[in-house]
Formats: C-alpha cells, sequence, structure tokens
C-alpha cells in the first residue's frame, strides 16, 4: 500500500483527507507540526508527502527546502488559491506540483495518482540500454539521469520533463504535452508550472559555451532540447 | 524649476532693486547736499570792530612782549581759527614768515598811507626801529588779490596749515582731486548681489516645497514609504516641521493600509480553512454514503463558523468606522456583569473551569450595552478557553472615585501570553502558536479592544507573577 503523509495544521481537514484517501486505498498518516513532519518525511517510510505552506511553527516551503536538502521524495505543496507567489515559491524549492486550498478530496487523490504514476517506473523506454541525448544519458527504470557523465540529482517532476525532453531529442516539444507527461494533467490556463521546473532544470544543466541554455524555449510553443 | 520659485525670485529681487533704488538715491542725494555745503566751509566772520580789537591786542602785544609775544598772538590766533592778523615788516617779511601775496601787501601799505581803515591796519614799531605793519585783509577794506596759498620755507609745523579763507573765490580754493568714480559699477554690482541673493531665497523655500510635491506625488502613486524628512538637511523651521509630519502622515497611512491588506489576507484565510473543511466533508460524503449524516453536520457546523466570522467582522468594521446601530445610554454595569458570568458559567463547566465573582454594587456606566457586554463576554471567554482543566477564573472590580474610572479584572490559570505578543493579541486573528484553530475566530479580543476604545476605556494584558494572563479593562463611570 502506498503511504502518504500529510503535514497539515488544520487537524479536522486533514483527518477529512486521512479518511477520504485511506477509503480511496492509500495509508496515511497525519501530522500538524512542521518539525514533526520533517522527521517523518525523512524517515523513508512515505511515498509522497502532502505538505501545507501555513504551519505553525516552520513555514512549509522551509519543510520543503529542508526536505529536498537529503531526499528526493514526492512533494505535494496546499497553496492558498490565488496566491501565485506562495505557489511559484513551492514549485521553486522542489515541491513536483501544488494543489490549491479548497480543494475537493477528489482533486487531491486524482494529484497524488498522477505524481505517484510518474515516479514510478516506465515501462515503455526503449530497451535496457540509456536514452542518450547529447551529453545527457537517462536510464528510466531506474530514474537515474547523468549529465557529461555526472550524476543529475533531479526531482520526480524534473526527471519527468527532461526524459520527455531527451525523448524527442532535437525536436520542439509542447508545454502540453510537458505537462500531461511530466505532471500527469492537462496543461492549465496561466499555468507557469512547467516554467518554474524547466528553469529549475536549466540551472542544474548550466550552459553551453556560447551563453545559452542547452533547452531552448520556443516562444508560444514549447521547450526544446538542442541538438548541436 | 517651478512656477513658485520663480515668483519668490522675481519678488525678492524687485523689492532689492527698489530698496537698493531708494537707498540709493537718498544717498546721492544727500551726499549731494552736503558737498554743496563744503563749498562754503564755515567760517568766522569778522567785522571791522573785531578786527580793530584784534589789531589792539596785538600792537599792545608788541608792545609790552616784543617780537616774541606778537607772534605768540598770533600763533594762537591761528590755532584758534581766527581770521589771521598778519605783521609785516619793513623787508616785507612776515613775522610768522607767512607767506604775504605782494599784492595784497602793496594793497596793504596803500591803504595805510590812505589812512582809509585805520582800525584794520596800523603799523606798530619797538624802539628799536623795527617797525610791522599789521593788518587784517578783509573784503570790505579793498582787499582782492590772491593770499598765499601755501606758507613756505616754514619750518614751524603748527603753521602748515591752508591759507586763510578768501570767501572770494570757492571754486580754486577746494579743488577736486579727482572725478567721482562711475555709478555704472556699483549699479551693476548691486544688480548681480540682488540677482544672487534673491535666487538662493527663491532656491531656499521652492526646494522643499518642490521635495514635498514629489513626495506627494509618490504617496498618491502608492509608495507609502516616501520620505521627506531626511531631504531638509539640518533646516529647522515651518518647512522643515511640515515634512516632518508629512513623514508622520505617510508612516500612519502605511500602517493603516498595511494593517488592512493583512487584515483582508487573513480574512480570506480564515474563510477558505472552513470552506476546505466543507469541501472534503461533501467528498468524503459522496464517497462513503454511510458518513453522509455526520458529514453533513460538519458542513453545517462550518457554515456556522463561516456565518460567525462574517458577522464578527462586521463588528469589527462598524466599530473601527465607528458607526454605531444603537445610541449611546445609560445602564448599570452590576447586571451586565451578572448576565455575562450567568452565560459563562455553562461554557466555563464544559472547560471544567470555575469563575470566582463577587457582585457589585448598581454602578452607571454611559455608553453601547450590547457592545460592553460583548466585550467584556469575549475577554471571560478567551480567559475560559485558556484556562487549565480545574482551574479558577475570576472577576473583580475595583474604582477609582477621583478619576472615576472602574476597572475590571479578569485573571486566568492558563498558560499566559508571551511578553512580545501582549499588544498583539489584540490583532485581529491573533493567535498563540499552540492554540487550535478551531476554538474560536480568533476576532474576540480585537472586538473587544475596538468597543472599549470606543468608550473612552483602556484594556490591556499582562502575565500574572503566579502564571495564567491578566486582563484589565478601564471604562468611566457616571456614578
Amino acid at each position: 500500500m502506498t503511504k502518504v503523509l500529510i503535514i497539515d495544521d488544520d487537524v479536522e481537514l486533514a483527518e477529512l483527507f486521512k479518511d477520504y484517501l485511506e477509503q480511496d486505498g492509500f495509508a496515511v498518516d497525519v501530522v500538524h507540526q512542521g518539525d514533526a513532519g520533517l522527521r517523518l518525511a525523512l524517515s523513508g517510510g512515505y511515498q509522497l508527502v502532502i505538505l501545507d505552506i501555513m504551519l505553525p511553527d516552520i513555514k512549509g516551503t522551509e519543510v520543503l527546502i529542508r526536505i529536498r536538502l537529503q531526499s528526493r521524495i514526492p512533494v505535494l505543496m496546499f497553496t492558498a488559491r490565488g496566491d501565485d507567489v506562495d505557489r511559484i515559491i513551492g514549485l521553486e524549492s522542489g515541491a513536483d506540483d501544488y494543489v490549491p486550498k479548497p480543494c475537493t478530496p477528489r482533486e487531491l487523490a486524482a494529484r497524488i495518482r498522477a505524481i505517484l504514476r510518474r515516479t514510478q517506473p516506465i515501462n515503455d523506454a526503449g530497451g535496457n540500454g540509456p536514452i542518450i541525448a547529447g551529453p545527457l544519458k537517462i536510464w528510466c527504470e531506474k530514474r537515474r539521469a547523468s549529465w557529461f557523465d555526472q550524476d543529475l540529482e533531479l526531482t520526480s517532476t524534473e526527471f519527468n520533463l527532461l526524459e520527455t525532453l531527451a525523448k524527442h531529442f532535437g525536436k520542439i516539444v509542447t508545454k502540453n504535452e510537458l505537462s500531461e507527461k511530466a505532471l500527469g494533467r492537462p496543461l492549465a490556463r496561466f499555468d507557469r508550472s512547467i516554467d518554474v521546473h524547466m528553469s529549475s532544470i536549466r540551472q542544474k544543466l548550466g550552459c553551453q559555451q556560447d551563453g545559452r541554455s542547452y533547452i531552448q524555449t520556443v516562444r508560444g510553443h514549447g521547450y526544446q532540447l538542442v541538438k548541436e | 524649476m517651478g512656477r513658485l520659485f520663480w515668483k519668490f525670485f522675481l519678488t525678492f529681487w524687485l523689492a532689492l532693486l527698489v530698496a537698493g533704488i531708494g537707498v540709493g538715491t537718498a544717498v546721492w542725494l544727500r551726499h549731494n547736499t552736503w558737498q554743496g555745503n563744503v563749498d562754503e566751509p564755515p567760517r568766522e566772520t569778522i567785522d571791522l570792530k573785531h578786527a580793530a580789537s584784534l589789531l589792539e591786542v596785538a600792537e599792545s602785544a608788541y608792545r609790552y612782549g616784543g617780537d616774541a609775544e606778537l607772534r605768540l598772538f598770533l600763533g594762537k590766533l591761528h590755532t584758534a581759527h581766527l581770521p589771521p592778523v598778519y605783521a609785516v615788516d619793513d623787508q616785507d617779511r612776515d613775522i610768522l614768515q607767512r607767506n604775504v601775496a605782494p599784492e595784497v601787501l602793496q594793497q596793504a601799505r596803500a591803504l595805510f598811507l590812505q589812512a582809509a581803515y585805520p582800525e584794520a591796519i596800523r603799523l606798530v614799531s619797538s624802539g628799536k626801529g623795527q617797525n610791522y605793519l599789521l593788518f587784517v585783509p578783509l573784503p570790505e577794506h579793498g582787499f582782492s588779490g590772491h593770499p598765499p596759498p601755501m606758507p613756505t620755507g616754514n619750518s614751524n609745523a603748527d603753521f602748515a596749515r591752508p591759507p586763510p579763507p578768501q570767501p572770494d573765490d570757492h571754486s580754486s580754493r577746494h579743488p577736486r582731486p579727482h572725478e567721482p568714480p562711475s555709478p555704472l559699477l556699483p549699479i551693476l554690482a548691486g544688480i548681480f548681489a540682488s540677482l544672487l541673493f534673491s535666487a538662493a531665497l527663491a532656491w531656499y523655500f521652492a526646494k522643499p516645497i518642490r521635495n514635498l510635491r514629489n513626495a506627494f506625488a509618490a504617496v498618491a502613486k502608492g509608495n507609502l514609504d516616501t520620505r521627506v524628512g531626511a531631504l531638509m538637511g539640518n533646516r529647522r523651521d515651518e518647512l522643515s516641521d511640515l515634512a516632518q509630519d508629512f513623514d508622520h502622515m505617510a508612516g500612519k497611512i502605511y500602517s493603516l493600509v498595511h494593517a488592512q491588506q493583512r487584515l483582508l489576507h487573513d480574512v480570506s484565510h480564515e474563510l477558505r480553512s472552513p470552506l476546505a473543511r466543507i469541501q472534503a466533508a461533501i467528498g468524503l460524503a459522496q464517497q462513503q454514503p454511510d458518513k453522509q449524516q455526520a458529514m453533513l453536520e460538519r458542513v453545517e457546523r462550518e457554515s456556522q463558523r463561516m456565518s460567525d466570522l462574517v458577522g464578527e467582522l462586521l463588528v469589527l468594521a462598524r466599530l473601527e468606522a465607528g458607526v454605531s446601530d444603537s445610541p449611546s445610554h445609560e445602564f448599570d454595569i452590576g447586571d451586565l456583569l451578572d448576565d455575562i458570568i450567568e452565560d459563562a458559567r455553562f461554557e466555563a463547566a464544559r472547560h471544567e473551569v470555575v469563575i470566582r465573582y463577587d457582585r457589585i454594587e448598581e454602578t452607571l456606566v454611559k455608553g453601547r450595552g450590547e457592545l460592553l457586554h460583548r466585550a467584556i463576554e469575549n475577554v471571560l471567554r478567551n480567559a475560559l478557553q485558556h484556562c487549565q482543566k480545574g482551574g479558577e477564573v475570576a472577576v473583580m472590580v475595583s474604582f477609582d472615585i477621583f478619576k472615576r474610572r472602574l476597572k475590571v479584572t479578569i485573571d486566568d490559570q492558563g498558560p499566559g501570553v508571551a511578553e512580545n505578543d501582549l499588544s498583539a493579541i489584540f490583532e485581529p486573528f491573533f493567535r498563540s502558536g499552540d492554540h487550535n484553530k478551531a476554538d474560536s475566530i480568533g476576532l474576540g479580543l480585537a472586538i473587544a479592544y475596538r468597543s472599549i476604545a470606543a468608550h473612552g476605556g483602556l484594556i490591556q494584558a499582562s502575565n500574572r507573577p503566579q502564571g495564567g494572563l491578566r486582563i484589565e479593562i478601564e471604562i468611566p463611570f457616571v456614578e
């Protein structure tokens, strides 16, 4: 059974979600404090963490940053609806996705499944060998990637994005396609998640000698892993 | 540079110019008059009688004192600025070595021979054959010649004075050393200096006003952290006071707007939490039909919470705006306290807390009863919520007869509040860290604070030394 950790200080809400998700086939633990949540999240006993951005002791984003220092466990952020700043900070700090609050438990469960689906090994990867796209090597089953033979530290969403780009090496991949493949949901209007994730991948890849990024933005269209 | 600069500048300049021209003209006119006077210096007028007596004295001086006495007397005449008396010997030499123009001497001798003016010209002689012709050269005696301009070869410095006045000749006696300087230079200098001074003064006034104007424009655009005090430098006057007032105002507006924004943020967050729970409950009810009844109750509770929250917010907003639905009237605060305590006993029992309260005598307070009721009730309920199980909440009333104020003190036996937060607990949605969200809305004390303030009272919190929070409410009473 998939174990999920909810870190939220709203006791009643967390219990309701726990109830719902357990009925949906997840094993759920709830904590209401940031530091306790951080400890549990890093214990390795969970496949996914749902993290509220407003916590009484430590800020949710702070918890996320500390989780990311040690672990690549998928993290789903609860953000306030309409608060773009929180959302972008969350994604930049390494959240895999966000759910605006208030949300229906069905939506939450769907998001959790989408994240889990893409963090599980994808079977349609061609053969046993890695996908090679220039200096990038991706082993889909192992969910490992290397860049100029150096291991890349990627969150699961970043991995999925890079994998999708590598599969279409040198071609343009639309944002919608990236959203479907990497986030498991169609692209919503004004949704900047893909761009935020992309910029964090770019930072990890560095720049080409001429200063341009390895990932090129095709305005109004999508992204492209540049083939030299 | 704005219009104000030019107005100041031109006004000052004009004023300076007018003043300068006025003063200049006055000085010039006065100077001219004075110069005219100089042309006719005051002189000792002398008539024949005087001349005769001078000569008489001179003669006696010579007769009884000889050369030395005559010289002394003539010297004295000279230092006393009296008309000179000349004493010329047979060799045409003056006894004081003064140069006497030959024409004058000739005239004197001629007049003496004619015996025309025996009073003014006479001959004295000593026994040794030394003769002196004494005379006073008066114009009416017919002297018209030029007197010697300067004594020459005179070793005696005492007599190195200008020649005797010759009233008949003005221009030649006071020759101008050189022409007066052209008036153009001082006028130009004056205009330049006044320009410079006016510009500096206008700048001095116009600049702070321009700074203030820019600051106002910035605030109007929404930059509420604009300050002008620093731009005023060391200036200490009404304009720098104005700048300080401006800064004060901007700071006040900033904090008000900031508080308003935070309130809006808090409100949206507070409304969002029950909404999130309602949505979760609905989802759960759909997923598990057997839980529908429980979930419906939950939805009801949450919507009640939201309704309460909106209601409280309305009260708060009205209090802040100072709008009242009910008129102010006098009522007995003893009754009010009794009601509140009676209502609270039920909640106290739920929290397993005892309320200690001694009834007070009838005391009239002027105000809005329901607001004061709500304020005290909020404080009391806050105390009940935070009091430990089995603890006691004490409500005490004391009076200050002189200030005509009564004080309601409410003590609990709870954890208290961090010292830094003692004033923050009266802000909307303040919660101490360990407190559960579901228990209260977070507006109770904020409403209490504002309604007490609306009654001209004071509310403050402190930690009791023996633990727990103490909240004191002070309000004026009528009798």
